[in-house]
């Protein structure tokens, strides 16, 4: 155990070190476009001005000082962030056990029957298949509305706004509510993870032995299934951290919680560089910290951890000896309906993009029955629409060549590499990446488009450069190498033809996230009167505030536009049959 | 053996070799000889060391993890050891070809047999765009499959494991190899299926002088096929002769023990001949 531990001090310790070098070359490079930007000449570097702050971080100055807001705020992202996590595991632990026992084997305690047994897994589902933020969004802004009617006494402290850093909750649940929020996010990622990984562990060559063996129920589930995937549970319990801390800063702003979260928005639309740097800094030690305390409990309870040298956020072992590696290719027909109906998706998600499906301008025609602010919210959501497809198509397209020339140049070396920076960029929220990057480049459809394609092309290489190194372990893949083949012959000839159906899955997990991704951004960045994204839902949410809040059938219709288009897009593909990966978990139906 | 055959050239020659891996060595003072058109059977027990062989013929010694720190391994005028993976592969490419029981799990999903022998002829048709199809089908039709215009858009789990046991031949002869090498390649099929692609090993070998290596653990199946047998155990050559002379006349006590481990069609046995640990002693004293 105390190598364990030596181990685990000198792992988080470096990659302490290269989240730090990533977020001072961003800030750094940041700082330096905003400054050509301008036509001004660079002064200090940011990490002088971070050092001259550190210098002089023992006098706090009663929390007036910068420092003093920042350990301040941290206390009070800390209290949400843990009351979170551990709502999230109070939940999703146990719902995920459920579900995955119901997928596995319906029998026993869990046996009951076909259709009982759906109707439990449907719930867990759901909650998968709706993108997380939409989930926490739908919450956050019922509760806001449930404010303008006295519904819910508990919270009806009178006309106070979102927007507003008076206190509207008061005591426990000033803290309860926004945990909650943050909490579903969680929960939907875990619930659905932990059910993954008890379906991947059930298919183990040993468990099938042991039930021929006459073992079964829950004695097979629990012994055989749960006990051997505690690793991959844990390493799923860590990944949700990161998305956590994403989840503070949105529900942070949302709530007016004086968190880490509203730092991070009010330094990045005040360009506060160094602030940037130090709040981006305190809130990846948050996320480092909170792994380091799961991967060391989960070492001590569990061998297998310690004998694996601890958990895995993103790295080369977790590739390594993930159970992905273990996967194989699905063989599908290479039919031309996935072609067909991989175009057809493109088309009809452009065709929406481009107002040609239907017309959902602010003055069209056809929709002038409806109410001004549908019109306006319709054609926000067309507009977003737009922007997602587009960056979706150019990082899936980034991703795909990104990810190709480090299998071509490098293989595992490279990956290896790639995989700790890409872990050390994921340490760190994306909405912040988001954020500070779109304060200085501006928030017009072009540039957002460019920065939403860069993140999301980030996010795909990492993703498809993950596939590429399972598809190096493929059978047939050694098979073309004993054959002889060259590098290049088994890139083009069976590497790449693999990747390109899993693109069309990749396309679909992206459309959703990065749709979300413009609204959370536009909604950021509106009330500070920072330059707003001309698609507006985001800034309609916020300035439609008093208006739209009015009306209940606004806020559904908003909350649920995000799910169908999520659904539209699984079973247009469904359909298709170009889904290998049934993204959205639809297969309940 | 096959009288005839003597004249033939050698195809594949393994002098004194040894193979190591890892820290420990698998093959030791190993020679044999293998001619065209003939079928030259290993057998033993498992751990024998003879998938080591096996690979160090198909030119896969160091993609492995062998080395071979002793001997040579000439197929035709090159010896394998010496050459770097790059030729290496070269020669995987153009004259030999290696099938193990994996083999069938191995082909690429996603592709169809007309890929599959497309790629296989690519070496042979070098320059031209495509191969000639005829040859392909023809390749197809030569291992006995009547209808080969049926299989050829066909994936891999459209198919027998028969029919693919079959367009892995193909792939042999599109290739245009000397050297096959074939590891347990038959070992998951059932017997009858197993029997006609023995048969259409041993026509192949008639028609087309190929040259076989052939690794197999069930010593019955030697009688159908091999010219020659070379016995291994820990490592070690410990008998090496024709099949008849294998048979009708074992030198050791452990191969008359081994070839009674057989199961013929027709025999009635009450029980298999038992390998004691006393003969596997007698071989350890002889050979050391």
């Amino acid at each position: 155990m105390a190598d364990y531990l030596v181990d685990l001090c000198l792992k988080y310790f470096f990659r302490g070190v290269l989240v730090m070098l990533v977020l001072a070359v961003f800030i750094e490079g940041l700082m330096r476009l905003d400054v050509w930007l301008q036509g001004e000449v660079l002064v200090q570097h940011v990490w002088q001005v971070f050092l001259q702050i550190f210098a002089n971080s023992g006098d706090l100055d009663g929390g007036r000082s910068f420092m003093g807001q920042l350990l301040a705020a941290t206390g009070e992202s800390l209290k949400l962030g843990l009351v979170a996590f551990f709502l999230v595991l109070a939940f999703a632990l146990p719902l995920g056990l459920m579900a995955g026992r119901v997928a596995i084997a319906p029998s026993g305690w869990a046996g009951l029957g076909r259709w009982l047994g759906r109707a439990l897994l449907l719930p867990v589902m759901l909650v998968k298949g709706i993108p997380a933020f939409a989930l926490a969004c739908a919450v956050v802004f019922s509760l806001v509305y449930f404010q303008h009617l006295p519904v819910l006494v508990l919270i009806a402290k009178g006309g106070v706004g979102f927007a507003d850093q008076d206190a509207w909750l008061a005591g426990a649940w000033r803290l309860l509510f926004p945990a909650s929020v943050m909490a579903l996010t969680g929960i939907a990622c875990l619930a659905g993870d932990v059910a993954r990984t008890l379906r991947i562990g059930r298919a183990a060559s040993f468990v099938a032995a042991a039930e021929d063996g006459a073992i079964h129920g829950d004695r097979l589930f629990f012994i055989y299934v749960v006990k051997n995937s505690l690793w991959e549970i844990g390493s799923a319990i860590l990944r949700i951290v990161p998305y956590l801390m994403g989840a503070l800063i949105l529900v942070e702003w949302v709530f007016g919680y004086p968190g880490l979260g509203s730092l991070i928005r009010a330094v990045a639309v005040d360009k506060d560089f160094v602030g940037l740097l130090a709040v981006g800094a305190m809130s990846a030690l948050l996320v480092l910290l909170a792994c380091f305390a799961v991967e060391w409990v989960m070492g001590a309870v569990d061998k297998k951890t310690r004998s694996e040298g601890g958990l895995s956020l993103l790295t080369t072992r977790e590739m390594a000896t993930g159970s992905e590696l273990g996967r194989k290719v699905v063989a599908k027909r290479w039919r031309g309906l996935q072609q067909v109906g991989g175009v057809l998706l493109l088309l009809v998600g452009l065709l929406w993009a481009l107002d040609l499906l239907v017309d959902f301008s602010a003055d069209g025609e056809a929709w002038r029955w409806l109410d001004a602010d549908v019109r306006d919210l319709l054609s926000a959501a067309s507009g977003a629409c737009f922007l997602s497809v587009m960056a979706s198509v150019f990082s899936v397209a980034i991703s795909f060549v990104l990810a190709g020339l480090l299998s071509w140049l490098g293989g595992w070396r490279v990956y290896g590499m790639l995989a700790k920076v890409h872990g050390a960029v994921w340490t760190v929220p994306v909405l912040f990446w988001l954020l500070a990057v779109s304060v200085v480049v501006g928030t017009s459809f072009w540039a957002l488009l460019a920065v939403l394609t860069v993140v999301a092309a980030l996010l795909g290489t990492g993703v498809l450069s993950r596939w590429f190194l399972v598809l190096e372990f493929q059978g047939w893949v050694e098979a073309a190498r004993i054959s002889g083949l060259t590098r290049g012959q088994i890139f083009m000839r069976h590497l790449v033809p693999a990747l390109w159906l899993r693109l069309w899955s990749r396309m679909l997990l992206l459309l959703p996230s990065m749709f979300l991704m413009v609204v959370a951004v536009d909604f950021a960045l509106f009330e500070k009167g920072a330059p707003s994204v001309s698609l507006r839902w985001g800034g309609l949410l916020g300035s439609g505030y008093e208006g739209v809040w009015q009306d209940p059938r606004l806020l559904f219709f908003a909350i649920m536009a995000v799910w169908a288009m999520a659904v539209f897009f699984a079973l247009l593909a469904r359909w298709a049959d170009v889904d290998q990966e049934d993204p959205l978990g639809l297969d309940i139906f | 053996m096959n009288e005839g055959k003597l004249e033939s050239p050698v195809i594949l020659r393994m002098q004194q070799l040894e193979l190591w891996r890892a820290r420990s060595v698998v093959v030791r003072d190993l020679s044999l000889q293998l001619r065209a058109g003939q079928i030259l059977a290993l057998t033993g027990e498992y751990g024998a060391g003879m998938s080591a062989v096996a690979q160090a013929a198909a030119a896969l010694a160091v993609r492995r993890g062998l080395r071979v720190s002793g001997g040579s391994i000439w197929l035709d005028a090159e010896d394998l050891a010496a050459l770097p993976e790059k030729k290496l592969r070269v020669i995987r490419q153009q004259q030999v070809v290696y099938l193990h029981r994996q083999s069938i799990p191995w082909l690429n999903p996603l592709r169809t047999v007309r890929e599959f022998l497309q790629e296989a002829g690519d070496w042979q048709a070098r320059g031209q765009l495509e191969p000639a199809a005829p040859n392909m089908l023809q390749n197809l039709y030569q291992v006995g499959l009547a209808e080969p215009e049926s299989v050829l858009d066909r994936l891999p789990r459209d198919l027998q494991p028969e029919v693919l046991n079959r367009v892995l031949i193909a792939m042999v002869l599109q290739v245009g190899a000397k050297l096959l090498v074939i590891d347990e390649m038959t070992a998951l099929l059932d017997a009858t299926v197993q029997q006609q692609i023995l048969e259409l090993l041993v026509e192949l070998k008639n028609r087309r002088n190929l040259a076989i290596l052939w690794v197999t653990h069930q010593p019955g199946l030697i009688e159908a096929v091999a010219d020659e047998v070379l016995v291994m155990f820990e490592g070690r050559v410990i008998e090496q002769g024709s099949l008849a002379d294998i048979l009708a006349a074992p030198k050791q006590a452990y191969t008359q023990a081994l070839m009674g481990c057989a199961v013929r069609l027709g025999e009635e046995r009450l029980r298999l001949t038992e390998i004691s640990e006393a003969d596997r002693q007698t071989v350890r004293d002889i050979v050391t």
